[in-house]
């Protein structure tokens, strides 16, 4: 097979290859190696790439396989992590120059169970500082949007994005505490999933706020992410028997004002057209308010401020000028929080969580935006060390309403915009806790209904 | 939270107390970070929350 006809394949493609023998594990990670080697460079998705060591892999996947130990849908699939997840033995940088050469001597979880189901790591993926920096900064410069470079892939796990939309691996690992896996993924073309928090261990993760981080699977397809979720969890559900493409009777909340207030004419559109599909497919949908929807921002930006300034206390007391300005600035300003104000915004999270237990009594799934198509890298440009006003604009928040709350949500492709540039639009889906299944119900039924994941740049 | 430089020495101690020691410099840098927060500040502040209800740090 052609290494050109295995770059954009979804990993369920290659794995049905590798069980049956008409693809060796080895030949298909020295493309994707090839892949990453060739454009990098312009995308700069990846941070370390380990090529021996995934090449060494592989010929142990292939010996596995031939031999009849076949491990399971990850078996000999090229995967890599956001450079937040401790690697054992390989450099884990965190994106930052505190800790450039990192090499840790355990593994995270979440990749210990990824190489134990037989995936192969293909290196390490840029991201935002910390998870908190500059799209424009970073330790070796920002990631790109494979659609248009000189566009943003979002963050903070923007090469996990970019990595999967530039047909370098079929397979990431995201973090996501105000949507750092939804937002690349909406801005690539790809798909992304922030699990129930606690849902994926976080052991092994460098943290940005305790109560807001989880740890998520990306991919090009929704039953992808099923299976990397099947594989990260510990006595989940089967996920596979929620790909049915089967929705009838499904009730879909769709909010009739905040979530959508800032929303592109072109995005909308996409939403609109992606309601009218599923309403097809036997969705029903459900007006819901969510009433207190404003204080999501409100409550989770408090609690990242306070959460992350306490965890890089000692950084900042140390060594405040090794942090990028703006990841030092944001950090900074988290240590005026008064303790008050921050158990005040865990009392509104508890608030927040019963508005979404009583939304989720009237609808099985709740569709949100993932936001406007991705910015340029320029735009995101933020000056810092001096004194500036006005001051950059808050995130969006059609995502931390899921982190505050921590309800499992997805982001999926749902259309392009008209350009130039053509790039990728995203559709959200949110579901009750540890209902991930509904979330690949719904996803993997809209994929099946369209092609907006088989496009590529 | 202590506001956008009204106060620069009170600014200054909060930040003294946690040892991180801010100059007046990084203080005038960190002025509009702090005068974008008070009106979600304000929001959560205003939030009547009842005498019930115990703060959450997960999703239990």
């Amino acid at each position: 097979m052609a290494a050109a006809d295995l770059l954009f394949k979804p990993a369920s493609d290659l794995a049905g290859l590798l069980k049956a023998r008409k693809l060796s594990p080895v030949e298909l990670t020295r493309a994707l190696l090839d892949r990453i080697e060739s454009v990098n460079p312009a995308v700069n998705a990846f941070l370390t790439v380990t090529r021996e060591r995934a090449l060494a892999e592989a010929r142990v996947a292939e010996q596995e396989i031939v031999r009849g130990k076949y491990r399971g849908p990850l078996h000999g699939i090229p995967y890599a992590p956001k450079d937040l997840l401790a690697t054992r033995g390989v450099r884990t940088t965190n994106g930052s120059r505190l800790t450039a050469d990192w090499i840790p001597d355990y593994e995270s979880a979440v990749t210990a169970r990824l190489n134990q189901a037989g995936a192969i790591m293909a290196g390490k993926l840029n991201l935002l500082e910390f998870a908190i920096g500059s799209g424009q900064r970073g330790l070796q410069g920002p990631a790109r949007n494979p659609w248009d470079h000189s566009y943003s892939p979002s963050g903070s796990s923007s090469g996990s994005g970019a990595a999967i939309a530039a047909g370098m691996v079929p397979l990431t690992v995201g973090t996501d505490s105000g949507g750092s896996i939804r937002g690349p993924a909406k801005s690539c073309g790809v798909v992304g999933l922030k699990p129930t928090y606690e849902r994926v261990s976080r052991q092994g993760v460098t943290s940005l706020s305790w109560t807001l981080d989880h740890v998520g699977p990306m991919a090009r397809t929704v039953a992808d992410c099923a299976a990397m979720l099947q594989v990260m969890t510990v006595g989940g559900p089967d996920y596979s028997k929620a790909l049915t493409g089967k929705v009838k009777g499904l009730r879909m909340g769709v909010p009739a004002e905040y979530f959508f207030d800032k929303v592109h004419p072109e995005t909308e559109t996409a939403l609109r057209r992606a309601i009218e599909l599923l309403k097809g497919l036997g969705v029903v949908l459900v007006d819901v308010k969510f009433k207190n929807a404003a204080l999501c921002s409100a409550a989770s930006s408090v609690i990242l401020s306070a959460e992350s300034a306490t965890y890089h206390l000692e950084r900042l007391r140390k060594s405040p000028e090794l942090f990028d300005p703006l990841v030092r600035e944001r950090l900074e300003a988290g240590t005026f929080h008064s303790a008050i104000d921050y158990i005040k915004a865990l009392r509104v999270r508890t608030v927040l969580m019963e508005e979404a237990r009583r939304i989720f009594q009237t609808c099985d799934v709740l569709m949100l935006p993932a936001g406007n198509a991705a910015p340029k890298l320029e735009e995101e440009t933020v000056e810092t060390d001096v004194p500036r006003d006005p001051p950059a604009a808050p995130r969006p928040d059609v995502f931390n309403m899921a982190n505050v709350t921590g309800i499992p949500a997805i982001v999926l492709p749902c259309g392009f915009t008209a350009g130039p540039p053509v790039l990728p639009l995203g559709i959200q889906f949110c579901a009750r806790h540890f209902d991930e299944a509904t979330l690949f119900r719904i996803g993997h039924a809209y994929q099946m209904a369209t092609d907006w994941h088989r496009r590529t740049p | 939270m202590v506001v956008e430089g009204q106060n620069v020495d009170a600014a200054r101690n909060v930040s003294a107390a946690h040892g991180v020691a801010l100059s007046d410099e990084r203080l005038r840098v960190l002025r509009a970070v702090l005068a974008r927060r008070p009106a979600q500040l304000q929001m959560l502040r205003s939030f009547v929350v009842d005498d019930s209800v115990e703060p959450t740090h997960g999703c239990r």
